[in-house]
């Protein structure tokens, strides 16, 4: 019965013209659970350093040193957003440190889901602190979704609150220049994450350090130390070795006229 | 140049533009610091937004989503038919109008609003995200997974399909001539996809071959935001000619002849 299902399934996807994704993603689940079984056995992975990463204790420890806050924004994207969802799961790690030192995290939020997640998120890190006393949930704060508008409030509160801390972890648009300017003429120490192609070149020319693309995925795994979690970021670089073999492969063999690696992406377009 | 009138004071659009041109030179006098005009147009800024954006949201998602399907459901299951109230048909297949089916994304919406009103029951709020969190990353995982990853290697091996004839008409692609400039173009194109995507593999150490290829991964990606960074600084130049174009033009009356 399962079988027939899982075969049912895959004709409507084929049909659809995603049988190649439905594949991808079967294949990346299968490396998951292999990878997390692997973890859970006791095998240990290693990641290389990511210099943005390792500066996010940095950053929490000065602005815990300078008695001011850190100040935290998950981007301009709903909560259905990749990059919204990782910079989420950063918050939590960022909000236990926070919680720990007993420095003041700010979030004003672009949207009221994300506000709202990002409230629960920020209290059950303060919870697992045993600071739940500490938790003000007037810190995570609903601006406007009007994008120039949630721009200038949030450069509003960098002036007159002079975060020591600045994330700009999400999905970000043309406001991202005036952010990473307003945060880097008060002095802030500023670490930027973003998929948003366009908008990495602002961030790197204006911040401390910048999480480029996957590095915004792989750091909260990064920032866990926890071999199961970490296990998914071997289960992505096993996606990403498969991809370039594939790519390289398919490279040659279409050069030399063969169309069957075009033609096996084909149903995807 | 020729100095015209300033716009009138006196007329609704004359207003309108001397209102805008003063919240803009508000907003423009951050360039020197934080002060009382900035924080006057900061939050008019802020409140008018969010007001319009209620407005928008309860015209568009909440009364035709909600409190119209709703009212309709309602009144079906007045009248006694039970079919029509959850939107069903005659022959029990599924509507396109919900009616009383919104009663669900309407009690996780309040489950939401529980965190704002009772701390004991919010608990339930989890429910509603876990549901919005599983549904987003549900579709927005395929998604990312074809657009970004499927069709940008179907994008770096076509063009070395396009260039031979042969490949390329049956494989369905318009063939090209090939000229020695787009080969290069084409290995440039692979070389910079291998290496910045090997950039990427974090459970590997960075020595040896991986090493080599990190390095000119990184200069391709380098290479990639210093022409987006020019591309985009442009069209932000192009923004700031536009309200400086409103203040000499539109408020001003400054015109060239």
């Amino acid at each position: 019965m399962i079988f027939n299902f899982l075969n049912l399934m895959f004709q409507i996807q084929v049909k659809e013209g995603t049988g190649p994704v439905f594949f991808v993603l079967v294949l990346f689940v299968a490396a998951l659970f292999f990878f997390l079984d692997k973890a859970r056995k006791g095998a240990t992975f290693k990641i290389r350093k990511i210099a943005g990463l390792d500066a996010v204790n940095e950053a929490i420890g000065r602005a815990t040193e300078m008695g001011k806050s850190i100040l935290y924004t998950t981007g301009l994207e709903t909560a259905s957003h990749i990059a919204t969802i990782a910079s989420l799961t950063i918050l939590s790690r960022v909000a236990k440190r926070a919680a720990r030192y007993g420095t003041r995290l700010q979030v004003p939020s672009f949207d009221p889901i994300v506000m709202s997640l990002s409230q629960e998120i920020v209290r059950e890190s303060y919870l697992e602190e045993g600071m739940v006393d500490s938790f003000k949930g007037d810190d995570i704060f609903y601006l406007t979704q009007e994008q120039f508008a949630y721009t200038a409030a949030v450069e509003g509160v960098l002036v007159r609150e002079k975060p020591a801390t600045v994330f700009l972890m999400g999905y970000f648009y043309a406001e991202s220049l005036l952010l990473a300017e307003t945060g880097n003429s008060i002095g802030a120490i500023q670490i930027a994450g973003t998929d948003a192609v366009t908008q990495l070149p602002f961030f790197i020319v204006s911040c401390d350090y910048t999480l480029i693309g996957e590095e915004l995925y792989a750091a909260s795994a990064y920032l866990s130390e926890d071999s199961n979690i970490i296990s998914s970021l071997k289960a992505q670089d096993f996606g990403k070795a498969l991809l370039w073999i594939f790519l390289l492969l398919g490279s040659i063999a279409t050069f030399a006229g063969s169309t069957k690696f075009l033609s096996l992406l084909g149903a995807s377009i | 140049m020729i100095l015209n009138l300033i716009a009138p004071f006196n007329t609704t659009e004359g207003l309108g533009i001397w209102i805008a041109a003063f919240l803009t030179l508000c907003i423009f006098s951050f360039l020197y610091k934080d002060n009382p005009f900035y924080k006057f147009a900061e939050h008019l800024f802020v409140g008018v937004s969010s007001g319009y954006y209620i407005s928008i949201y309860y015209w568009n998602t909440l009364k035709p989503n909600m409190i119209d399907e709703l009212t309709k459901g309602f009144t079906a299951l007045g009248k006694g038919d039970m079919q029509k109230a959850f939107g069903l048909d005659e022959s029990g297949a599924v509507m396109a109008e919900p009616h009383l089916r919104m009663l669900v994304p309407l009690m996780l919406g309040i489950f939401i609003l529980l965190i704002f009103i009772s701390r004991k029951n919010a608990w339930l709020s989890r429910i509603s995200f876990a549901w919005y969190i599983g549904v987003a990353s549900g579709i927005a995982i395929p998604t990312a997974m074809s657009t970004r990853v499927l069709l940008q290697a179907q994008g770096s091996i076509r063009d070395f399909c396009s260039y031979n004839a042969d490949c390329a008409v049956s494989a369905g692609l318009e063939p090209q001539v090939a000229t020695t400039a787009l080969w290069i173009n084409a290995f440039l194109l692979l070389i910079g996809t291998l290496s910045a995507l090997a950039y990427f593999f974090f459970s590997l150490p960075s020595k040896g071959a991986l090493k080599v290829m990190n390095k000119v991964g990184i200069y391709f990606l380098m290479i990639s935001f210093g022409a987006s960074f020019g591309y985009t600084v442009m069209a932000r130049i192009s923004l700031l000619i536009g309200r400086l174009q409103f203040l000499f033009y539109d408020w001003l009356g400054i015109t060239i002849s």
